[in-house]
């Protein structure tokens, strides 16, 4: 036997693929073979010290990143899916476009009036309340199921800082995210972390009350969500006004 | 079985169920994330792969040829873009190096399982891309010569040929830290 077939018959004999008559024609020949012994056994090892390592777990929240990211992008009109190739769903989607336009005019013009903060009741998981899409407001107020969120939002400086006090029977993520070609994370809690690719930022919330910060460079409007084991309780948009 | 599964819900997720999706992402996050994570060797790059992966397989699911098993195409994406990260890093794109990092201090007593586990993936992260990946494939992701080649689209005998090599590199490189 050739370096070659002996290196054929270890590799398959790593991998489950020796037939028996292969299996017999191997052992024969380790046994007689010192060379082709130690030659084995290392590959024997190294295979063993490969299947030794555990897989790893993934962080905390990435699920719900992944399925905040997937929403946003349907938001955005990327569903795997898509009715929006059709001439006359593009003329419907142009006049529902334009009247949202006005209803925002109406909205940003009357943002300071009383009662213009939204207080937002969601519903339940799986019928999450969507709002906050529709005007320039700087605050925002979840409530579902023995979950409480507190959100605002104002500019310091060069900073935005987003302020969030979390209030929950259960561990929530909180998602927040903004353009990251306009905006980046620049402080916040140790645990916050920003997904380069989607411009995501992850904070986890066991159960309990926890208050913390973001902030961010760049500009508004940062989208936020809460998620609870990957599913989405409610989504909402808080923005600034800009001088 | 799985294929059928996974199948079954593509189809469901492209009829517009959201909960198709999050259960593929139920069952390949972890996967998806081992690939990354092996690859590159940075939990930040893996998760921020992990999650690019899932949000492309959703925005082009429906281009997804239901022939193939979804497994190989979410992890073909996972190595791609891990090869693109590789690339973006501009370290391990030139040739590996296959110096003995240990040659200088000689062979040490055999390690602790931790160290060991160090060492291993130490000298995982110093093969070649295109070595690592089917080491990754087929000892982190579980994946055999079929499944290897038609992620990486190659053929069978390369697959044989690449892990051959990279088993090789890594029984040097173990043997010099004392690891065998």
């Amino acid at each position: 036997m050739d370096r070659g077939q002996l290196q054929d018959l270890i590799q398959a004999d790593l991998d489950g693929e020796l037939s028996v008559a292969e299996r017999a024609d191997l052992a024969r020949l380790l046994l007689r073979d010192p060379q082709a012994r130690n030659l084995h056994e290392g590959f024997r090892r190294t295979d063993q010290l490969l299947r030794d390592i555990p897989a790893a777990e993934p962080p905390p929240g990435l699920r719900a990143a992944i399925l905040a990211g997937r929403s946003l992008s349907e938001r955005r009109g990327d569903p795997a899916r898509s009715s929006y190739g059709l001439p006359a769903f593009r003329l419907a989607a142009a006049v529902l476009g334009g009247l949202l336009i006005v209803g925002l005019a109406y909205v940003v013009r009357d943002g300071d009036a009383p009662g213009s903060e939204l207080q937002g009741s969601l519903g339940r998981a799986g019928d999450p309340a969507r709002s906050g899409l529709t005007a320039l407001q700087d605050q925002w107020s979840f409530q579902a199921e023995g979950v409480e969120l507190d959100a605002s939002l104002r500019r310091a400086g060069q900073l935005l800082r987003l302020e969030l006090d979390v209030s929950s029977a259960i561990h929530c993520e909180l998602i927040a995210r903004v353009d990251p070609s306009r905006a980046s994370l620049v402080g916040g809690p140790d645990d916050a972390h920003l997904m380069k690719a989607t411009g995501l930022v992850t904070v986890e919330a066991a159960p309990g009350r926890r208050s913390f910060v973001l902030e961010f460079s760049g500009v508004a409007p940062i989208q936020l969500q809460l998620h609870t084991g990957g599913q989405l309780l409610g989504e909402g948009e808080l923005s600034v006004r800009e001088p | 079985m799985s294929e059928n599964v996974d199948a079954a819900r593509v189809r469901d997720c492209l009829a517009g169920d959201p909960r198709a999706f999050a259960a593929l992402v139920e069952q390949y996050e972890k996967p998806v994330y081992n690939v990354a994570l092996r690859m590159l060797r940075s939990p930040e790059d893996a998760r921020d792969i992990a999650q690019s992966v899932f949000l492309k397989a959703y925005q082009n699911l429906s281009s997804y040829d239901p022939q193939y098993k979804f497994y190989s195409w979410i992890y073909r994406m996972a190595i791609n873009e891990s090869l693109n990260v590789l690339r973006v890093r501009g370290r391990n794109g030139g040739p590996v190096d296959e110096r003995l990092p240990s040659d200088r201090a000689g062979p040490s007593e055999l390690l602790a399982d931790d160290q060991a586990r160090d060492v291993v993936l130490d000298a995982v992260a110093r093969l070649k891309p295109e070595h690592r990946a089917v080491i990754v494939l087929r000892y982190f992701v579980d994946r055999d010569y079929e499944d290897i080649g038609q992620i990486l689209d190659i053929d069978a005998r390369t697959v044989k040929s690449r892990l051959y090599t990279a088993r090789q590199l890594l029984k040097k490189q173990l043997a010099a830290h004392g690891a065998l």
